[in-house]
């Protein structure tokens, strides 16, 4: 068995006098798809931003985030600063975030922020970047291709503005590709298309997809592993096996709240036998 | 939201249009009526022949004042545009690194607005010596401050945007960030004080040249017009006023913009 392409051990994180992440531990499999659930304040954001070699310089860290490559090298990514820093982020790992519409540049058309992505790690003459740009764009899933480059965000709906910023996570060949909540601000049968896209992006293209949301059912469906946050610390940790069946209170607590925000299934006009 | 605007902007960009029109235009077509006397005409007012009067050497004032568009009009932009190349600098620097560089430019940014800039450019011009370049350069080098406070304060709010977070996580360096990112997004307030700083500058090149400082004559500008206007004042108050109403006009049109963008 590979060893993990990501290896988080005692992850500390703090501002100021806040403690974000008080000692994460967890491990993401070489073409995996692995999930970090947890409730707002539970720390999965910052746990993102230390993988993805984004958190602020104000920011105290201890601990270790240990990039493996496929070429077999190892990074601390903690450790980084300044120009292998920049060049870590995004050819190693690629980050989705959570709002694709504050997330793209306002006054730039789709397509070129895409190019913009793909010259951030290689010298591409004009042309090359621009069919590159037009491939991303393809392979995920945008249907009008030319019309999506040329479009302004605020001309494209959520899911294709996401779409748009899953071609530029991808654009410098990331191994890893780390995605914080990136469905929130969705609807719920785009949220579908957008989970399954990443999955199917994962295979496609040897990923590993870390998959960070605050909804355990959403988690469930596709992921090898869940990982589930509170208060800054793992709490359980789910593998598929046993996912369905042993769950600890928390996580039960979790799934708890997502089916409470559904309608009685008499609404639906379907009797319920057991009540 | 909609609200009345009123003619004023319109008119504005009719009046701006026109000057810019004979800036372009009127070297071409008039250079020669512009230098040619009428001694037959010194000092005529206002008439068909010469529609704004002639001066002393019965050089047509209307050719003139189209003339000196070029000129006056041309040092302010050209100026406004030095002033935002060096202010969108500072300013963009200070803003996206932070830090002692912050401070050292709004430092350097605060001293030099503490300098009334009027005197400084009578000092510079004073060293250098008058004419149009050095006119371009002083007003360009002393008028930065007010962009770079602008395109700052732009920066700060930007630069915690998430789609600057996005810029940095597919590996964009500082530099590309900036000029892609950063500085195109904070366009829109800085070209609407750009649209002012034309007016500066061209109140700045007028006053300057009306005393003695700036283009020199022969070269018609607009402030120097208006020197020449006023040694005759008593017998030709044309031209004294309307070299001094083109200034005002051109001046109250760009104002009358910029706040329309605003």
């Amino acid at each position: 068995m590979t060893r993990p392409i990501l290896e988080i051990r005692d992850l500390k994180v703090s501002f100021g006098s806040v403690e974000a992440v008080r000692g994460v531990s967890f491990a993401v499999e070489r073409g995996s798809f692995t999930s970090l659930v947890g409730e707002s304040g539970s720390g999965k954001s910052v746990t993102a931003l230390g993988i993805s070699g984004l958190l602020p310089v104000s920011a105290r860290k201890e601990g270790s985030v240990l990039f493996r490559g496929r070429d077999g090298s190892e990074v601390e990514t903690l450790a980084l600063s300044g120009e292998t820093l920049r060049i870590f982020r995004g050819s190693k790992v690629g980050t989705i975030f959570q709002d694709p519409g504050s997330s793209l540049n306002p006054v730039m058309r789709a397509g070129e922020q895409v190019r913009e992505a793909c010259v951030a790690h290689r010298s591409l003459t004009g042309a090359e970047s621009s069919r590159r740009a037009r491939e991303l764009l393809g392979s995920v899933g945008i249907g009008e291709t030319e019309r999506v480059y040329r479009s302004y965000p605020h001309e494209l709906s959520g899911g294709q503005r996401q779409r748009v910023m899953i071609a530029m996570a991808l654009a410098s060949d990331p191994e890893l590709l780390v995605a914080d909540e990136p469905t929130t601000a969705l609807d719920s049968s785009t949220e579908a298309l957008i989970v399954k896209l990443l999955d199917d992006l994962r295979r496609e293209r040897s990923l590993s997809v870390l998959f960070i949301t605050h909804d355990l059912g959403l988690a469930l469906g596709r992921s090898g592993q869940v990982f589930i946050l509170r208060a800054g610390r793992v709490e359980e940790r789910l593998v598929r096996a046993e996912a369905f069946a042993a769950r600890g209170a928390y996580a039960r607590a979790l799934l708890a709240a997502r089916l409470a925000g559904r309608p009685p299934k008499t609404f639906l006009g379907v009797s319920d036998a057991s009540s | 939201m909609t609200r009345n605007k009123g003619a004023g902007p319109t008119l504005s960009l009719i009046w701006l249009g026109l000057v810019a029109a004979a800036a372009v235009a009127a070297p071409l077509l008039w250079t020669e009526s512009a230098a040619r006397m009428d001694f037959a005409a010194v000092l005529a007012p206002p008439s068909a022949a010469h529609p704004l009067g002639t001066d002393p050497l019965g050089r047509d004032l209307l050719a003139r004042l189209a003339c000196g568009a070029r000129v006056s009009v041309g040092v302010g932009v050209v100026a406004v545009g030095l002033s935002l190349l060096i202010g969108t600098f500072v300013g963009g620097a200070a803003g996206y690194f932070g830090g002692w560089r912050d401070r050292a430019l709004m430092g350097l940014t605060d001293v030099m607005l503490c300098f009334p800039t009027l005197f400084l450019i009578l000092a510079v011009i004073a060293v250098l010596g008058p004419g149009i370049w050095n006119v371009v350069l002083v007003i360009g080098a002393t008028s930065w401050m007010g962009t770079a406070r602008l395109v700052r304060a732009e920066v700060l709010s930007l630069r915690e945007r998430e789609f600057i977070l996005a810029a940095r996580a597919v590996g964009a360096g500082p530099i590309r960030i900036l000029r892609t990112h950063l500085l195109p997004n904070a366009l829109g307030p800085v070209l609407v004080s750009a649209v002012l700083g034309v007016a500066t500058a061209v109140l700045l090149e007028s006053g300057l040249s009306f005393l003695g400082l700036g283009v020199q004559p022969p070269t018609p500008s607009w402030g120097n017009l208006l020197t020449d206007g006023k040694a005759t004042l008593g017998v030709a108050w044309w031209l004294t006023l309307f070299p001094g109403l083109v200034i005002l006009l051109t001046a109250l049109a760009a104002n009358c913009i910029a706040e329309d963008l605003r």
